[in-house]
């Protein structure tokens, strides 16, 4: 069926920059359309990434990634509160372990004046195990930067979506974009599944952002592919008040050591160029090489509290640099080339790429009854137990505990999937509700998770899957049973 | 020239572990070798003139709480018709409440053999 | 909120809390179990194999065989039961906050606790095993829970990582469902679990057992496609030059069982390297008044050794609710050190030893041996000792026995596994 839908906008990717772009644009009253190839939000490097917000010295002065780095960072706290994303402004320690690395944290303390990010450089080694006392004794100084801190990255990515979501943006889901046609005044888009057309068109595809680009007839820049592999460890594993740098050396910015919104800590990333850019494996290699990084900030990392490796891959474009802003073709507009500090700009690109449309003639009136504000959820392990007791009483689902080491309940798994632009897979469910996040990795809840998925969307638990098509977990059932949801 | 059958069989008896070796040759008892006491020597021979194994495995339950029910069969039977028997049950179909111990599956393939239920089921309300 | 009062709360309603309940009710003590599951029977449900029992009730039974003796020993007790009941707290002081869809919150308050919530799984992920993160990799009781209990086939081709009993076991099952199993792959250089299983479960079906091997990449996108195995030194390191790959869509982690003691913690209980709560001769824990036994303690390979701890664990707790009102008797505090080719003994301390006094030790050999002798010595007295012809990792001894007070020195008894001394020449 063709389906010549019309919209002011078309986002292509649906990770925390498209979702930024998304969020900036919700307060207009505008016709918006996000495209993603994934059967979720937030599948790509939006969810396998360091999940730190930069305080904004770690680049050149005069590059778009400090510019939008300081301009998003105060931006997060109201953000986050309003769409009740997991963030903690603890700060970032770099950490000089040798004499031959002060002249590295010195030019950073400049860099960092020069962007104007206020930075101290602590040498007292007793205030610095004060303030982080499993940090490595061989420490000679850190720069401490209070403007740093974490955020869950794909709650962020999520909760920006539903913002959208719930003010009219249309969410087009396992749509990869096949084919654009270029017109005078608007964008013939074919994906997967349907036909659109958008009188704007905001490239936010992250790794396949310069194929995008092609397909308007474009060829300024080029993604290559920078795996990073982190380890998780269970919460609880070690107390860490910062996020931990080491000195960055000319690839990256390091192994570096952080706790997360949730209380684990994760270690990492590493660097490799991938020539494939659906490669998130990770690499008996890249574990070492992790391991090792991490032993020199924090020596007592408690390696047996492991739980998870993943991976994720940085687009980065050739310039080295974001790409933010027009392009020779009317209409036409990049997002692209989000490497780090991408997660700790993409609300200040998301506001700025909403402003550079409304230059090109994009009509930005306020939305009547727009909504910025998503509510509280009910989270058991976060609830008083007087106040579970009437929430059980009036919702039973919420006394039925169906993930054991988060403390999830069946009402949050049901609203996981109720949400705009809601679960429909298990990481989905992983990423809005947490279940399957914990010390087991879903081994006691996943069959739970799976009767209520199978149940709330209608389907067989035969067809639920981990992350879209060609990700079932099952492949039918024993004994001539029927096959039916239960 | 004589047929001469062998078997290379683990014994299971004790933690040894001995590996032995039975050979027959026609119109004599078979000769077992490398076993380091009676019980393993006992073992060996039965398992070379008829392995037998449990039937162990699952049967669908309609109407009950849990959708397949754990069953055995009450006695060993031979090893080379295990197969058929776990594809035989799997078309069976038993209906809840069952008790721990009933015949599900009397004289299964003609073996002599039951099929009894291992746990009770409740019938879902 | 619901607010119950008991004597002794049960917290898990599988082998180990269903016995110590028993127990506790033979005592005529009050006692509750709270079990998060819909039925009781724990991970006995799904273990649909035989070889529980032969011990305890000298008859060879499934898992579920056993559990249902015990459920139904429950209709001619008042033992009270909460199922579909989630504890998500437990106090220094024993009083324990739970969860369930009918009652709401429920607030026990209790003298004595007896902590059976059993073990966990160890994930892929926490031995690092590098690869994709795509659908069909499994811990193996979950694809077990599918299969027998469910009534789902999560395989249709596998590899199990780990030579154990469960994977030995889900080898066979999944066979005999219609998979198939291409490899079982162990990194020690022999299997981890009963010889009787690797007969059964492995060389009756021909499937290759890969010792002395380690799984060193999964592949696929969305789904399994294969892995990469390799051999591997005797640090576990893979050797350059000897990977393979290996076609399957499902890969099974068989690779160790982690003690569950969140709630444990909470409660300020004491934990030992093992993993479980450190314990005396009575079960009790750091805290007094607070028991714990079965998998929670120490990951057994047995049932039956699970029963008769968790009836120890019951029978303690009965006595401590009993004796409340005499106050608290002072602990010895023995310590039970592990010694040679030991590496972990359960109780750590002996905290009431009188010459009548029975203690069950519970150890594991570091590694296998033969012509063996278990000792309890002290002070440089052998206080026990046992022949063992056969010791392995994966099978757990138990001795049982009373040991002489004055002969033990410095508080300190050491329970080690030594060569069987030569007999003096004549």
């Amino acid at each position: 069926m063709q389906d010549q839908q019309m919209f002011d906008v078309a986002i292509i990717g649906a990770g925390v920059t498209g979702a930024s772009v998304a969020w900036a644009l919700a307060k207009y009253n505008l016709r918006v359309a996000v495209i993603e190839r994934e059967a979720d939000v937030a599948m790509g490097t939006s969810k396998a990434n360091s999940g730190i917000l930069h305080a904004g010295y770690g680049a050149p002065t005069d590059t778009l990634k400090t510019k939008y780095n300081v301009m998003a960072n105060p931006m997060f706290d109201k953000v986050c509160a309003d769409l009740k994303v997991p963030f903690h402004r603890c700060g970032t320690f770099v950490v000089a372990v040798r004499d031959d690395e002060m002249d590295y944290l010195n030019n950073l303390v400049a860099q960092a004046a020069r962007n104007k990010v206020p930075v101290e450089l602590i040498t007292d080694s007793k205030r610095i195990h004060e303030m982080e006392p499993e940090l490595t004794k061989n420490v000679k100084a850190v720069m401490y930067a209070p403007a740093g801190g974490i955020v869950s990255p794909y709650e962020l990515n999520i909760r920006l979506c539903e913002c959208a979501a719930m003010n009219g943006t249309t969410f087009l889901l396992e749509s990869p974009v096949e084919r654009i046609d270029t017109h005078a005044d608007r964008f013939t888009i074919e994906t997967a599944r349907e036909q659109l057309e958008a009188r704007y068109l905001v490239n936010a595809a992250g790794l396949y952002s310069d194929k995008v680009e092609q397909m308007v007839g474009l060829n300024t820049f080029t993604i290559s592919a920078w795996k990073g592999e982190y380890i998780l460890l269970d919460k609880g594993a070690i107390s860490l008040n910062h996020v931990l740098f080491p000195i960055p050396t000319k690839q990256s910015k390091g192994i570096l050591v952080t706790p997360t919104t949730h209380g684990n800590i994760i270690v990492g990333p590493n660097n490799i160029l991938c020539e494939d850019r659906e490669d998130v494996a990770t690499t008996t290699s890249g574990i070492w090489e992790i391991i090792e990084g991490g032993d020199k900030l924090v020596p007592n990392l408690p390696l047996r509290k492991v739980i998870r490796n993943f991976a994720g891959l940085r687009a980065k474009a050739d310039c080295d640099d974001f790409i933010v802003g027009p392009s020779k073709v009317r209409g036409f507009f990049n997002a692209a080339g989000i490497q780090s500090p991408g997660l700790s700009s993409c609300l200040a690109i998301g506001v700025d790429i909403a402003r550079m449309l409304g230059e090109a003639g994009l009509p930005l009136k306020p939305r009547q009854k727009y909504r910025g504000e998503i509510a509280e959820t009910f989270r058991l392990r976060e609830t008083a137990p007087d106040k579970v007791d009437k929430i059980i009483k009036q919702d039973p689902r919420a006394g039925q505990v169906v993930c054991r080491c988060e403390m999830v309940s069946e009402k949050e798994i049901v609203e996981a999937i109720e949400r705009p632009v809601g679960a429909r897979t298990l990481d989905g469910i992983k990423m809005r509700a947490r279940a399957q996040s914990g010390r087991c990795q879903g081994g006691f809840c996943t069959p739970k998770l799976m009767k209520i998925l199978a149940r709330e969307l209608k389907i067989p638990v035969e067809q639920v899957t981990l992350k879209g098509e060609g990700s079932r977990l099952l492949f039918g059932r024993t004994k001539d049973l029927p096959s039916e949801a239960l | 020239m004589t047929q001469e059958k062998v078997a290379h069989i683990t014994c299971i008896i004790c933690p040894n572990g001995c590996q032995i070796t039975v050979s027959e040759r026609p119109g004599s008892p078979p000769q077992i070798e490398g076993s380091t006491c009676k019980r393993g020597m006992e073992y060996a021979g039965q398992e070379y003139r008829e392995p037998k194994r449990m039937l162990i495995t699952t049967m669908r339950v309609d109407g009950g709480t849990l959708a397949v029910i754990p069953v055995r069969s009450n006695k060993e039977l031979p090893k080379e018709r295990i197969f058929e028997a776990v594809e035989h049950v799997s078309h069976i179909a038993l209906r809840a409440p069952i008790k721990m111990g009933t015949v599900v599956v009397p004289n299964l393939l003609n073996l002599g053999v039951d099929v009894i239920a291992c746990r009770d089921i409740k019938r879902v309300p | 909120m619901k607010e119950v009062a008991t004597d002794v709360a049960v917290i898990g309603g599988g082998p180990s809390g269903l016995a110590a309940a028993l127990e506790v009710a033979k005592n005529g003590v009050r006692v509750l179990i709270l079990e998060r599951d819909f039925e009781l029977g724990g991970i006995l449900q799904q273990c649909i194999h035989n070889g529980f029992g032969l011990r305890y009730f000298k008859e060879e039974l499934t898992g579920p065989e056993y559990a249902q003796r015990f459920i139904n020993q429950l209709a001619d007790t008042n033992i009270e039961v909460l199922c579909g009941t989630m504890v998500i707290d437990l106090r220094p002081d024993k009083s324990i906050t739970a969860v369930n869809k009918s009652d709401g919150v429920v607030m026990i308050k209790s003298q004595a606790v007896v902590l059976a919530m059993g073990c966990r799984e160890r994930a892929r992920g926490a031995i690092n095993v590098p690869g994709d993160r795509c659908a069909g990799i499994f811990p193996a009781g979950l694809a077990q829970r599918f299969v027998n209990m469910e009534g789902y086939m999560p395989a249709k081709s596998v590899v199990i990582v780990g030579s154990g009993d469960i994977g030995m076991i889900m080898a066979r099952r999944l066979t005999l469902e219609g998979a198939k199993v291409n490899a079982v792959v162990e990194v020690l250089p022999y299997a981890a679990g009963l010889i009787r299983n690797r007969v059964q479960c492995l060389e009756d079906y021909n499937i290759p057992l890969h010792l002395c091997h380690t799984v060193t990449h999964i592949h696929g996108k969305d789904r399994v496609q294969g892995v990469t195995i390799s051999q591997v030194d005797d640090k576990w390191r893979p050797l350059p030059g000897t990977s393979r790959y290996i076609e399957c869509d499902t890969v099974l982690f068989s690779v160790g069982l982690i003690p569950e003691n969140e709630l444990s913690q909470k409660a300020g209980v004491a934990l030992s390297s093992t993993g479980g709560p450190v314990v005396n001769e009575l079960c009790e824990t750091s805290v007094p008044g607070i028991f714990a036994a079965g998998n929670v303690l120490q990951v057994h390979d047995l049932v039956d050794w699970v029963t008769l701890e968790a009836q120890r664990a019951g029978n303690n707790a009965a006595q401590y609710v009993k004796n409340l009102a005499k106050g608290a008797t002072e602990r010895e505090r023995i310590k039970v050190i592990p010694g040679d080719n030991v590496g972990y003994v359960v109780p750590q301390f002996v905290d009431h030893l009188t010459p009548d006094t029975r203690i069950q030790f519970s150890f594991r050999p570091k590694a296998p041996d033969k012509n063996a002798q278990a000792q309890i010595e002290s002070g440089g007295s052998v206080l026990f000792k046992r022949k063992h012809p056969h010791v392995i990792p994966s099978e757990m001894i138990n001795v049982i026995t009373k040991l002489d007070p004055s002969a033990v020195k410095n508080k300190e008894i050491t329970v080690r596994i030594v060569p069987q001394p030569q007999k003096e020449a004549r």
